[in-house]
């Protein structure tokens, strides 16, 4: 028993220095490794080297993956949006400031781009309105019974998407269409199904691989572009010839409800609402892009407008004009009555082409009526008003005087420089009268008489 | 409002078309026609509170010269067996269709209806047989396009198994 408990620590002692030996062997072979294995995990353990370590590259690794495509744009696109919103929930200021510099240049350019296309579709109907070319689509509307304008559309269409379907891709069960403006959608359930039952068809009767699909198909006018993607297709209805790089646009529009929709995509069970988000997505889609005519041609608006401006300015001068010939008329008027005795001008004013004027008559002088005939001025277009007055006129004067005196026919009168004159023979008693009366005359100073004594009447 | 996608599968001139015809456009006509691949229709239902707008595939039939595109079925929520009641070999193809058509798309819900039951005289099928499909828990129903009995009821059976 004793020998067994003496053993034992030996063998222990043995073991002890064996693994003590092991151990160094470790120690001495994989040392270099070990720490590094340690420091590996201690860099990934702790947040703040591995933030580190991750900060180095992350630049490098965005750029990367958004040259590769656009996975990591669409993902950080909700996170963004949302941050932009909770920025502009608490403080609208910062974003305000940061946009500021922008916002004007983009309202002008949006105005520019504004009037241009104005300008444009102004031209392009006049032009199909007026040309030939316009006439002769105007009878092919009128023979084919559709309007003017879907003709026009038409014939200087180069392509138009007219229709997008998303298609799941399973049951064929149609989950959100976008029509474009002005076209009239067939059943879009029903249009849905038939494509995958003619995709299914054409599968089913070439043998071709279950992922080969029908790309393109072309009726009329008409040409349905089908894109497949893992869960949905997407099939656009096109009118006229579309570019390749359309395609570019409808697979970018697929991959992107696949990001976004996914789960939806995955667990479909018939309802379409949620797929009601993808609209804007599908509405992209819906492109079209007018002909260019080769040949530059004058604009038909400048024209227009040209024509405008020389008929505006025609008139304008016409009125010009006839404004100075009335000025010329009334100022003429106004030096004729200047020049008639008996009429004072006091005041004239004019006022859009009314003429007014204040004035003092004697009652001897000419009728100013008789002026405004003679002008050639519209009667209506003038407004007098004279008041009356005595003329120290001396031929008013004179004819004051022989109509108060009444002088018999021997005797004549005369006025020179404020004295009246009487030659000739007269009755004392008129003599007598004259004298009195003579002094009520404004005008006459004095009174002169060289008369011989004639026979009482 | 949901959508599914329903087929119509069974042999030929069994009146499939006739059918959907009835249950869409409340139409029969006695002229036949064949079909050829398929024909889609669109009917709304309401089972329960649920609106239910059905995609109706109606597939052309089987027979000995024709077979049918399973790949026409693939996606759909359940399907019509149709026979014809005074046909007993159109039930024996339908029951061969039906163990392929689940091979094809896996366990979906789908009615047996046996059709031509205004023709009741002339019927081969017997009850013994419906009695043999109902214990496999096969749901069948009587029907007829041309009286339109028992039509819209199988399709509401259907959409019922299927929500």
């Amino acid at each position: 028993m004793a020998d067994f408990t003496r053993e034992v620590p030996e063998n222990n002692l043995n073991h002890n220095a064996d693994s003590d030996e092991l151990s160094a062997l470790r120690d001495l072979l994989f040392s270099p490794e070990q720490n590094q294995l340690g420091e590996l995990r201690q860099r990934l353990d702790d947040p703040k080297r591995y933030a580190e370590d991750v900060s180095r590259v992350l630049p490098e690794s965005i750029l990367l993956r958004a040259s590769q495509d656009k996975q990591l744009t669409n993902a950080l696109m909700p996170t963004v949006e949302e941050a932009l919103q909770i920025s502009v929930q608490r403080n609208p200021r910062i974003l305000t400031d940061a946009i500021f510099p922008i916002i004007g240049p983009a309202i002008r350019r949006a105005i520019t781009s504004a009037i241009q296309n104005l300008i444009q579709s102004l031209n392009e109907t006049l032009d199909s309105s007026f040309s030939p070319r316009g006439l002769q689509w105007r009878l092919e509307a009128l023979r084919t019974g559709k309007s003017f304008a879907e003709i026009v559309l038409l014939r200087t269409l180069r392509y138009r998407v007219e229709q997008v379907f998303l298609i799941h891709r399973k049951t064929g069960l149609l989950l959100q269409t976008v029509v474009a403006e002005a076209i009239t959608s067939q059943d879009a359930d029903m249009v849905s199904s038939m494509l995958t039952a003619i995709q299914d068809f054409v599968r089913d009767s070439f043998g071709i691989q279950q992922d080969d699909t029908l790309g393109t198909m072309q009726v009329g006018e008409l040409t349905v572009w089908i894109e497949q993607g893992p869960e949905a297709l997407m099939a656009g209805v096109i009118r006229g010839t579309a570019p390749e790089e359309l395609r570019l646009v409808f697979q970018e529009a697929l991959e992107t409800i696949h990001v976004e929709r996914k789960e939806d995509l995955a667990s479909f069970q018939g309802d379409s609402a949620p797929f009601d988000a993808c609209r804007p997505i599908l509405e992209i889609c819906l492109q079209q892009v007018q002909q260019r005519t080769e040949v530059k041609k004058s604009s038909p608006a400048l024209w227009i407008l040209a024509s405008v401006l020389v008929v505006g300015a025609s008139i304008l001068f016409f009125f010009v004009f006839q404004k100075n010939q009335e000025n010329q008329k009334w100022v003429s008027y106004l030096e004729k009555l200047r020049m008639q005795p008996g009429l004072v001008v006091l005041a004239t004013t004019e006022y859009h082409g009314k003429y007014n004027l204040i004035g003092l008559r004697d009652p001897l002088a000419i009728d100013p009526a008789s002026l405004l005939q003679d002008s050639a001025l519209n009667p209506a277009s003038v407004y007098s008003r004279w008041e009356l007055y005595q003329s120290s006129e001396p031929a008013f004067v004179l004819t004051r005087a022989k109509e108060l005196l009444q002088p018999p026919p021997t005797v004549s009168l005369s006025l020179k420089d404020g004295t009246l004159y009487a030659k000739g023979s007269a009755p004392q008693s008129w003599v007598k009268d004259a004298r009195k009366l003579v002094r009520l005359l404004p005008g006459v100073v004095h009174f002169q008489e060289d008369l011989k004594g004639a026979p009482p009447t | 409002m949901i959508q599914k996608k329903i087929c119509m599968v069974g042999a030929s001139a069994v009146g499939k078309t006739s059918l959907v015809s009835r249950f869409v456009k409340s139409i029969y006509s006695d002229i036949y026609h064949a079909s050829i691949g398929v024909k889609i229709d669109k009917k709304t239902l309401t089972v329960g509170e649920q609106e239910l707008s059905l995609m109706l595939w109606d597939i052309a039939g089987e027979d000995e010269f024709q077979k049918i595109t399973i790949s026409y079925l693939k996606g759909s929520s359940g399907y019509i067996l149709v026979v014809d009641g005074t046909r007993k070999e159109t039930l024996y193809r339908a029951i061969d269709l039906q163990a392929r058509v689940e091979e094809a798309i896996g366990p979906s819900p789908f009615v047996v209806l046996i059709n031509k039951s205004d023709l009741e005289k002339q019927w081969q099928v017997t009850p013994e047989m419906i009695k043999q499909l109902a214990e496999k828990g096969w749901t069948v129903l009587l029907g007829s396009a041309k009286t339109g009995l028992g039509v819209e009821d199988a399709f509401l059976t259907l959409g019922k198994a299927m929500l």
